[in-house]
C-alpha cells in the first residue's frame, strides 16, 4: 500500500500492515481518549518526532504521519479478476448529438407525448439509442409496458445487458418483445411497428382544420389542452406546417391563448424533432400552396 | 557579493542526469536572449524551443530558481543551462529587466537565510494588498511607499495575531478531543463544531473553519466514522502546527499551508506570476453546495508536448479555476467543458500548483469534442499520491483515465483497467448512465479522486462529451 516509504523505514517490512497496525492502535486509544488510556508505543518504523510530551498531542502527531503515509501510498485496488462482461457489439451509428440532446429534453419531461414517436423514428433512422438515456427509459417503462418494450426493441441487447450487471437499477431482464429472437443486430434491424403509439390518422388535412376550427370557435380552452395535444401529436407530419402556419394566424383570443401556445410549441417541437433525423434534402413543399389547398 | 559557481557545482544542482545532460545542451549563448547577471541574480530568454520563450531567473544567493517554463523539476535545464553559462562568464552584467525584477520580487518576500519571528512572517505573507513589495519591514530600501506605513503594518499585525490566536486555540481544542476521547457525546453535537468554526472564523482562518464544518459533517456516518475524523483532526494538527512555524518551511510548502488555512494571495499578485502559456482544455467542471455558497472548479489539462527524456508517457498539467456564487449572485461558468483554450494560466503559490487564474488569452476557445489523453489508474493513482506527499491537506486531485466501470460487490463500482482499480464514490448518481454508455468497454474519464474515492465529472464516448 505505501510506494514512497520515509528513508527510516525499514525495507522488507511489511508497510501496508504495519501501517493498519499502527492506525488501530491509535484510534482505538483516541475513541476512549488519552485521559483513560494512554497510547502504545509506536511500531517500529513509526516512531516520529513528538512536538509536545502531552500523550494527547503525542497521539495526533503520530496519527498525522501514518495519515500522510497511507494516503499518499494508497495504490490502487488490485484489478479484478472477474471483469465485467462486455455488452454485445452494437453496429448502428450513434444518433447525433441533436437528436440525442431532444430525447434528454422529451425525458425530462418537454411534450413527453412525442417520446414513443421518438423512439419509433430513430428505430427506422437505424441510429443508436443514446446509451446515456437508457436507464431513464428503462425505469419510465416499468409502469408503462408498452413503452418498456419499445425501448427494448430499440437498445437490443444493451437493455438487458444493463439489467443484469446493475441489478440496483430495479429493472427486470429479459422482458423483451415477444418474436425477439436473437439479441444485439437482429433486434436493431427489426422493423419496429407502432408501440404504444397510436397510429398516424390519415384524414390528417380535416382534422387540421378541426383543430383551427376549435379555436376560432373559442373552444379550445385549457381543458381541452391535453385531447389537442395528443391530437396534434398524431396527425400526419406533412400537414404540421399547415398546423403551425394556421395556429399562428390566429387573431388573440385570450380564453384559448394559453391552449394556443401549448398546442403550437408541440407542433413546432415535433416538426423540429422529426427534421433532426431526415433533414429536408430538397425544398419542401411549398407552405402557402398546402393553406391555399386547406 | 555572492560567489560564482563552477560548472561542476551547477551541474550538482540537477535533480537528475537527463536534466544534467539536457542543461549542458541548452547551455549555447545562440539559444538565450536578454540575458544578463548582477551581483543577486542572472536571469535570460530561452528562445530555442518555442515561440514563446521561457522567462529564466536565478537568484544566486539562495540559489532560488524561477523558469516559466511547464518542467515540474527544479530547477529545470533552463535555469541550470543559465548558470551554466554564468558559470562560464558568458553572461554579461546588466540591468535586471522588468520580468526579471518581477520574479525576484517574490524571491524577496521570503529571505530565507534571515530568521524572521512568526508573527512578522504570518502578516508579510498574509497581506494581500501589497504583496508585490518587499515584505520585511526595512530590510529592503527599493520598496516603493506603503510598506512602510504604520497604519498598514499595523493592520498586519494584528491580522497575525488574530490568525496565531486562532490557530493555537485549534490546536489545543484538537488535542482536547483526543484528550476526552472521541467517543465522548460532545463531539456528536454538532454545535461543538460549529462553535470551532465560528472561533477561527473571527481569527481569519476562513480555509481551516470550512475544514472543521467538513469534518463535523463526517461524525456518525457510518459504524467507523471515528477513523474518517480522527484522520482529519490529524490533517488539522498538521496544518495548525505547519501554520504558526511558515518560516521554517520551504518557501513552496509554506505558501501552501497559507492556503490552507485561509490567506489567498491577491488575484494581482497571481496574475504578475510567470504564467505557462499553453492549449489547455476545459475537461470538467463541478458545483457544490457548501454553506449557502457555491463553489464551482472549473479542470483544465494541458498535456506536456516537449518530450522529456526520462518520461515515455505524456504529461499531464492540471490547473483549477475556482469560482463562487451566493443566492442572487449566481457563479456563471466561463470556460465551457469540451473547448480548448489558448492561454496563460498563472498558478496560486503551493507545493502542489493546482488552484490557477488565466491570464491572457490568445486565441478564442474552439470546440474539442475528442477525449484528452489519458493515464491509467495506476499512473493516475501515483500522481495524486505524490501530490498528497507534497501537500498532505489536499483534499481532491484530478486524474483523467481510461477505463470500464466494474461492480466489486454490495453495490460499490469500480473504475478499472489492467493496472488496477480505483473506487467510485458511493452514491454517485449518475452510474446507471456511465454503466450504460460503457456497455462494459473502456471509456475516457475525468474526475475528482479523494479520500472517498473518485467523482466521475466528465466522460468521453463515440465522440461525444458528457458532463455528470
Amino acid at each position: 500500500m505505501i510506494t514512497h516509504p520515509p528513508d527510516h523505514i525499514t525495507p522488507g517490512l511489511d508497510l501496508a500492515s504495519s501501517a493498519a497496525a499502527e492506525w488501530t492502535a491509535l484510534v482505538s486509544t483516541a475513541v476512549v481518549g488519552t485521559d483513560r488510556r494512554l497510547p502504545p508505543p509506536a511500531d517500529p518504523g513509526w516512531q516520529v518526532w513528538c512536538s509536545s510530551t502531552d500523550p494527547a498531542v503525542a497521539l495526533l502527531d503520530r496519527a498525522a504521519a501514518v495519515v500522510v503515509a497511507r494516503r499518499a501510498g494508497a495504490r490502487a485496488d488490485a484489478a479484478t479478476d472477474a471483469p465485467l462482461p462486455a455488452a454485445p457489439v452494437d453496429t448502428r451509428p450513434p444518433c447525433s448529438a441533436a437528436c440525442a440532446a431532444r430525447l434528454d429534453r422529451i425525458v425530462g419531461g418537454q411534450h413527453d407525448v412525442l417520446l414513443p414517436e421518438w423512439l419509433n423514428v430513430c428505430g427506422s433512422s437505424g441510429a443508436q439509442l443514446p446509451w446515456a438515456a437508457l436507464p431513464a427509459l428503462l425505469l419510465r417503462g416499468r409502469r408503462h409496458p408498452e413503452l418498456d418494450q419499445a425501448v427494448r426493441q430499440l437498445a437490443g441487447a444493451r437493455a438487458d445487458w444493463l439489467a443484469e450487471v446493475l441489478p440496483e437499477l430495479g429493472v427486470r431482464v429479459g422482458r423483451s418483445a415477444p418474436g425477439r429472437s436473437a439479441p444485439g443486430r437482429s433486434a436493431a434491424a427489426a422493423t419496429p411497428t407502432g408501440w404504444g403509439q397510436p397510429p398516424v390518422l390519415t384524414d390528417s388535412g380535416a382534422i387540421v382544420s378541426g383543430i383551427v376550427q376549435v379555436f376560432v370557435d373559442g373552444m379550445a380552452t385549457w381543458a381541452a389542452a391535453p385531447q389537442l395535444r395528443l391530437t396534434a401529436a398524431a396527425i400526419d407530419p406533412a400537414w404540421l406546417p399547415t398546423l403551425i402556419v394556421q395556429l399562428s394566424r390566429l387573431p388573440f383570443h385570450a380564453a384559448t391563448q394559453r391552449t394556443l401556445a401549448d398546442v403550437l410549441s408541440l407542433a413546432e417541437f415535433r416538426l423540429a424533432m422529426l427534421r433532426e433525423f431526415h433533414p429536408p434534402t430538397s425544398e419542401p413543399l411549398s407552405i402557402a400552396s398546402q393553406v391555399d389547398h386547406s | 557579493m555572492v560567489v560564482r559557481p563552477t560548472p561542476e557545482q551547477v551541474l550538482l544542482l540537477a535533480p537528475d542526469r537527463s536534466a544534467a545532460v539536457a542543461a549542458t545542451a541548452a547551455a549555447d549563448p545562440a539559444a538565450w536572449s536578454a540575458a544578463g547577471c548582477d551581483d543577486q541574480a542572472v536571469w535570460g530568454q530561452y528562445i530555442a524551443t518555442s515561440a514563446e520563450p521561457y522567462e529564466v531567473a536565478v537568484d544566486l544567493g539562495g540559489p532560488a530558481f524561477r523558469c516559466s517554463c511547464p518542467s515540474r523539476k527544479v530547477p529545470c535545464k533552463h535555469c541550470l543551462a543559465l548558470l551554466l553559462l554564468h558559470a562560464q562568464q558568458r553572461v554579461a552584467p546588466a540591468k535586471r529587466l522588468p520580468f526579471a525584477q518581477q520574479l525576484m520580487q517574490r524571491r524577496d518576500r521570503h529571505p530565507t537565510a534571515r530568521p524572521v519571528d512568526e508573527v512578522v512572517d504570518l502578516a508579510g505573507a498574509g497581506d494581500t494588498s501589497v504583496a508585490a513589495e518587499p515584505q520585511v519591514a526595512g530590510t529592503r530600501t527599493s520598496s516603493p511607499g506603503g510598506a512602510d506605513d504604520p497604519q498598514r503594518q499595523q493592520r498586519r499585525t494584528d491580522r497575525a495575531e488574530r490568525m496565531r490566536a486562532g490557530l493555537i486555540e485549534l490546536d489545543r481544542w484538537l488535542a482536547d478531543q483526543v484528550r476526552t476521547g472521541l467517543a465522548s457525546p460532545q463531539l456528536a453535537d454538532a454545535a461543538t463544531w460549529d462553535r470551532m468554526a465560528a472561533r477561527l472564523v473571527d481569527s481569519q482562518c476562513g480555509g481551516l473553519a470550512n475544514r472543521v464544518k467538513r469534518v463535523a459533517s463526517r461524525v456518525g456516518q457510518h459504524s467507523r466514522w471515528h477513523e474518517d475524523v480522527l484522520e482529519e483532526m490529524a490533517v488539522l494538527h498538521t496544518l495548525a502546527r505547519g501554520a504558526l512555524r511558515t518560516s521554517m518551511l520551504p518557501e513552496q510548502l509554506g505558501d501552501g499551508v497559507h492556503a490552507a488555512t485561509g490567506l489567498t494571495t491577491a488575484k494581482d499578485d497571481v496574475l504578475a506570476g510567470v504564467p505557462s502559456t499553453a492549449r489547455w482544455h476545459v475537461v470538467g467542471q463541478s458545483r457544490v453546495r457548501e454553506d449557502r455558497i457555491t463553489v464551482q472548479r472549473t479542470w483544465l489539462l494541458a498535456i506536456d508536448e516537449h518530450k522529456s527524456p526520462d518520461l515515455n508517457s505524456h504529461q499531464q498539467t492540471w490547473a483549477m479555476l475556482l469560482a463562487f456564487g451566493t443566492f442572487g449572485n449566481e457563479v456563471v461558468a466561463e470556460h465551457f467543458v469540451g473547448t480548448q483554450l489558448h492561454a496563460d494560466v498563472h498558478w496560486y503559490p503551493g507545493a502542489t500548483p493546482l488552484r490557477a487564474l488565466v491570464g491572457r488569452v490568445h486565441d478564442a476557445p474552439v470546440a474539442l469534442w475528442h477525449p484528452p489523453v489519458s493515464q491509467t489508474v495506476q499512473q493516475a493513482t501515483s500522481a495524486a499520491g505524490w501530490a498528497i506527499a507534497a501537500e498532505p491537506w489536499l483534499e481532491r486531485y484530478p486524474v483523467c483515465i481510461s477505463a470500464v466501470p466494474t461492480p466489486v460487490g454490495n453495490g460499490r463500482w469500480t473504475l478499472a483497467d489492467q493496472t488496477g482499480a480505483v473506487p467510485i464514490v458511493p452514491g454517485f448518481w449518475k452510474l446507471a448512465e456511465m454503466v450504460a454508455v460503457s456497455g462494459g468497454r473502456p471509456i475516457t474519464v475525468m474526475g475528482e479522486s479523494s479520500a472517498d474515492g473518485l467523482l466521475p465529472l466528465t466522460m468521453w464516448s463515440s465522440g461525444q462529451v458528457m458532463m455528470l
